[in-house]
């Protein structure tokens, strides 16, 4: 985030910011006893029922008499409901001084092709993603709102393993030192896409998500930098472009929000995109293949309390295979420890 | 998709229970108290502050507290809300 699009908050919100950023330490005594619960209410995670949705009826009866438990579900449940509007809060105090710059930066090498005309899928048209009230696209400054108050002062600080150093590493794994023309499918606000043009600063790159609020702030990030970033309200599964275009096919942290079905048709899209020769790399959740029944509970009810409808379909995929099947060769698939996270699929498209 | 996704915007969580309305009272008391005591100070401050020909209401909101300053307000707000979720969910502060 360059540093003039950093906004400067004023009092009320910059403090219930820093109060949602320390949310997580003011639980530590409520998650620790649900903790020594759950340890001991499973001792034995394997014989948790298979099924996920009886695993969690059997978690939620068990757990149900705690009331440590029932106090992390309802002071979650305010932090999901209110994360949003805190940020927006955050925001309004400060608009006035902060939509001369935000407009500037609409300005410049980075540019924004929008589709009002586009025919919202289903899986994302009017869902809540992250129980962001409203959605992606519901503010005027959304997208900005997303960037640099929930990510980067909220989720950022706290988030295992640090969001943009995991960017950083992710985008320096392709095999070639050098790409002309990359694609990041799904770019968002351009976090990865910001990480693909420090890693290869020669790159032309193209962007697109459904989002039009974030990819605005995208815009406003490359014009910041002065990157020259063509940024498009496009479906990943559907990007439009002619066939044998890139060289680099990316997506970073998409993949759970969109349903198994879309997941293969954007490999499918991006094998076709590629030219031969061509690099994929794909990166998402952790895949519940590598958790144990406990901790994949854990993951799926984070899901479910998370506005993630389409996580546990998502996580449950062997990416790996899809890509096989989409025509990549040199599949190759790596869970990141210490959190076997970011899960990363890459693959090449054949000369 | 097997489910309508949008149905993930308000899902169905169990929360509290009829049990738990006296911890929650205890923790809605806890919370006021502290509401107050801020409260207290902020006022009593600006009014000493005036006193002394000193408006500080405009720098306090464009105030950005150095590391030091924060990592106090950090530990601060991390104790109030131990207070405040604990005596939700039934475990006893130090404080």
């Amino acid at each position: 985030m360059s540093e003039e699009l950093h906004a400067r908050l004023r009092q009320r919100g910059r403090a219930s910011v820093d109060f949602l950023a320390n949310f997580g330490f003011g639980m530590s005594d409520l998650r620790n006893s649900v903790e020594e619960e759950i340890q001991r209410i499973v001792p034995d995670p394997d014989a948790l029922p298979d099924d996920l949705d009886q695993r969690d009826a059997r978690m939620q009866q068990s757990l149900g008499a705690s009331q440590a438990y029932r106090a992390t579900q309802a002071v979650g449940e305010w932090m999901a409901t209110h994360h949003g509007l805190v940020a927006k809060h955050a925001f309004e105090e400060v608009r006035e001084e902060m939509e001369p710059i935000l407009k500037k930066f609409e300005q410049g090498g980075s540019t924004v092709e929008a589709n009002p005309d586009m025919e919202a899928p289903a899986y994302w048209d009017g869902v809540d993603f992250h129980r962001t009230a409203g959605g992606w696209d519901e503010h005027d400054y959304q997208g900005y709102i997303h960037a640099d108050i929930v990510h980067t002062r909220l989720v950022a600080k706290t988030f295992p393993g640090g969001i943009f150093a995991q960017r950083r590493m992710v985008a320096a794994l392709p095999p070639k030192d050098h790409y002309d023309k990359i694609i990041d499918m799904g770019c968002s606000t351009g976090h990865f896409t910001r990480a693909l043009q420090e890693t290869y600063p020669d790159a032309e790159i193209y962007g697109v998500d459904l989002s039009l609020k974030t990819i605005q702030q995208a815009q406003r990030l490359g014009n910041a930098n002065g990157w020259s970033w063509k940024l498009y309200q496009r479906p990943g599964e559907d990007t439009g472009f002619e066939d044998e275009t890139f060289d680099l096919a990316t997506s970073y942290i998409l993949l759970h929000e969109i349903p198994a079905d879309t997941i293969k048709a954007l490999f499918k899209e991006a094998f076709r995109v590629l030219k031969p020769g061509g690099d994929m790399i794909m990166s998402d959740v952790t895949r519940y293949a590598d958790l144990d029944k406990l901790a994949m509970w854990r993951a799926d009810a984070g899901a479910k309390y998370g506005g993630e409808p389409h996580w546990r379909a998502s996580a449950s995929l062997d990416l790996a295979q899809i890509a096989r099947d989409a025509g990549f060769v040199d599949v190759t698939a790596k869970a990141f420890d210490p959190f076997k996270y970011p899960y990363v699929v890459q693959g090449h498209k054949p000369e | 998709m097997s489910a309508d996704p949008k149905s993930y915007n308000k899902p169905q969580r169990n929360m509290l229970l009829e049990t738990d309305v006296n911890g929650l009272a205890q923790a809605v008391v806890t919370l006021t108290q502290e509401v107050w005591v801020l409260n207290d100070r902020q006022m009593v401050t600006e009014a000493v502050l005036a006193k002394h020909g000193i408006d500080i209401a405009e720098e306090v909101d464009t105030f950005t507290p150095d590391e030091a300053l924060q990592s106090k307000l950090d530990e601060r707000s991390r104790a109030i809300m131990q207070r405040v979720f604990n005596s939700l969910g039934g475990i006893s502060s130090d404080e």
